[in-house]
């Protein structure tokens, strides 16, 4: 599946995809391959809003600056919490490498900056891959980052009009089963291969959560999803994320904001 | 002279704030009141009813930043008003060069709870349940060459600890005075650091050339060299760190900390071994360290706990608190402190063992 990547890369699948194969041709594995393979913008630059509704209607918001640079053989990430106060200056470095062609894939390195404790922490892979709610959010630290293609399989189930997008409907079953949400059915439009909503089902294969992806821009020629709204179903709670300020491959994003020194010394802004 | 260092990161702030992209300012309204364990009199006979105000002011430009953080606090008991300037400094980056000038504060070292390393700024000892760092007066130099980065710091003025009032009392029992150095360039502490990032994990080296932080018995401050390394390598699922220390003019020549830091979904918890070799004795002594701290209801609610444990009289600190946000702004934090003497009642933390207590505090941020 293409991974649902918040860091904004993640779904801003690029528009320039030809459509030279009908439906009929296409399995769920290839819907997802040319889902993956559509071109992303080198770096990027967002500042994200997220908004965090619990069960009884009250409402958390955080603000969020990220950026991102692919080197091909890594893709460095960094996030920076600018509000509320309490988790202001904090910030996570991550250094995510792509999957081999036997399907492996190398651990990510992860650095952690607490303002108040005025150091950087190692993490290890585990802590910021594991399925635990990203900052307290519907989005989990899996939802962030790369799945790799060969954890899942994927059955085409068919087509469906989702808020008036047609979209492929493929259903992807981990190889694994050892997720909350080992299953989840991916809607993505079948002319531009972007992904438009996710349904996300549990070990008992109940409906846990779904992923809504509305305004979508393009910018400079990159699509730009820029709200994302995660809605857990059994809880009652969601969490949506808004993106503005969306710079693609631009000179300003340069290597030496992707260091433990930059994080450290509150360079990335 | 400290003023110097100040005023010159106050003229950085004008110069910044004149071309400033960014400008955050936010700060934190406090009621705190702390209750002894076991109450003396009164079971609500509150030891200490403060209220305070911190600011924070962040201003960013292109190349450069600057930092200001202060506050005022009013002890409601004593009804008395203090302020305070916790931190003040500019930051100018020029390509791979950071610059960094004022009051501020660092930290070295892996370790979560005992550090070996961790001796570039004093601490606040006044109340040995809530130690915190104090900022000094320094230039520090970084260079970037990841996965390398170089740090080098200036303290051309001395800052002692802040010591207990218990410390004090001893020293004027014996009519000692208590003198810090001089003011003067040779009296200059200067310390450096170099690490690398590297897929293996995170290896620090360290040198430091300054003064012990709090007073020898006669009153004075003893110089202080240290030579050390750190590392945090990550295995699996778990971190593992370690530090070790040199330090030829203490009698505890050498320290060194162990540990590891498991941290899956919302659970972090971490346990350290620190042990330190006495050159006159020949004798080592230790400490273990354990934290652990948990969020839940979508990170609304933190617990956590810690404790430490001093192996020569077993004497040792606990710790439990308990935090809920309502709101982004308002949080409200429960905590206990216990401390358990050992066997004679003297060691590190047994000396302490009349301050246990319980603590509450509600927090407004804006």
């Amino acid at each position: 599946m293409k991974k649902i990547r918040i860091l904004v890369l993640a779904l801003l699948i690029a528009l320039c995809a030809l459509m030279t194969v009908s439906a009929e041709e296409l399995t769920g594995l290839q819907i997802i391959r040319e889902s993956d393979n559509l071109p992303q913008p080198d770096t990027s630059s967002v500042k994200a809003t997220l908004v965090i509704h619990s069960k009884k209607g009250n409402e958390k918001t955080r603000q969020v600056i990220m950026k991102s640079k692919d080197y091909g053989d890594v893709t460095k990430e960094v996030i920076v919490f600018t509000a509320p106060k309490d988790v202001s200056g904090v910030g996570y470095l991550m250094f995510n490498y792509p999957e081999n062609s036997d399907g492996t894939k190398k651990d990510s390195e992860n650095w952690l900056f607490m303002p108040a404790l005025k150091k950087v922490k190692r993490i290890a892979s585990s802590g910021t891959e594991a399925e635990g709610n990203f900052m307290g959010t519907d989005f989990t630290y899996e939802d962030m980052g790369d799945r790799a293609i060969s954890k899942d399989t994927y059955t085409l189930l068919g087509e469906e009009v989702v808020n008036g997008v047609n979209c492929y409907k493929v259903k992807c079953e981990s190889i694994a089963r050892t997720e909350k949400d080992p299953d989840r059915i991916a809607y993505i439009g079948t002319e531009d291969f972007l992904l438009y909503r996710c349904e996300f089902y549990d070990r008992h294969g109940s409906l846990h959560r779904v992923l809504e992806c509305s305004d979508i821009e393009y910018i400079d020629g990159y699509a730009c999803t820029k709200v994302m709204k995660m809605e857990n179903v059994q809880s009652g709670t969601w969490s949506k994320i808004t993106l503005s300020d969306v710079q693609y491959n631009t000179s300003a994003i340069d290597d030496s904001l992707f260091t433990v020194a930059a994080l450290e010394q509150g360079r990335i802004r | 002279m400290k003023k110097i260092i100040v005023s010159i990161a106050l003229l950085f702030a004008v110069l910044t704030l004149a071309f400033a992209a960014d400008v955050y300012f936010s700060g934190d309204t406090s009621l705190y009141s702390v209750l002894s364990l076991p109450p003396v009199n009164d079971p609500w006979e509150f030891t200490d009813v403060s209220l305070s105000q911190d600011f924070e002011l962040d201003v960013y430009a292109d190349s450069s930043a600057f930092f200001f953080s202060a506050g005022v606090e009013y002890d409601a008991l004593e009804s008395t008003l203090d302020s305070y300037l916790s931190e003040v400094y500019g930051d100018y980056f020029l390509n791979s060069f950071a610059f960094r000038l004022g009051r501020q504060k660092a930290s070295w070292g892996t370790a979560e709870i005992l550090s070996a390393v961790d001796v570039l700024t004093p601490s606040d000892l006044s109340d040995p349940i809530d130690f915190f760092k104090m900022a000094v007066d320094a230039l520090k130099i970084s260079y970037d060459a990841f996965p390398l980065v170089f740090d080098a710091y200036w303290i051309p003025f001395f800052t002692a600890s802040v010591l207990p009032q218990s410390v004090l009392d001893v020293y004027s029992f014996y009519n000692i005075s208590i003198s810090e150095p001089e003011n003067k360039i040779e009296n200059s502490e200067g310390a450096a650091k170099v690490s690398a990032y590297t897929s293996a994990g995170d290896f620090s080296l360290y040198g430091y050339y300054g003064w012990e932080d709090t007073p020898n018995s006669t009153g004075k401050y003893d110089r202080l060299i240290m030579g050390g390394a750190s590392a945090a390598v990550p295995v699996g699922e778990v971190t593992v760190k370690g530090e070790a220390a040199w330090y030829p003019k203490r009698d505890a020549v050498v320290s060194a900390t162990a540990g590891v830091e498991w941290i899956k979904n919302d659970l972090t918890l971490t346990g350290e071994l620190y042990g330190q070799w006495n050159k006159e004795d020949e004798n080592i002594t230790g400490q273990a360290g354990l934290a652990a701290s948990y969020s839940l209801f979508d990170g609304d609610m933190e617990l956590s706990a810690g404790g430490i444990l001093e192996f020569k009289e077993l004497d040792g600190a606990v710790t439990a608190e308990l935090s809920y946000s309502f709101t982004d702004e308002l949080k409200a934090t429960a905590s206990v402190f216990y401390m358990f003497e050992g066997s004679e009642g003297t060691g590190t933390y047994g000396a302490y063992k009349d301050l246990d207590s319980a603590r509450i505090e509600v927090s407004y941020s804006f």
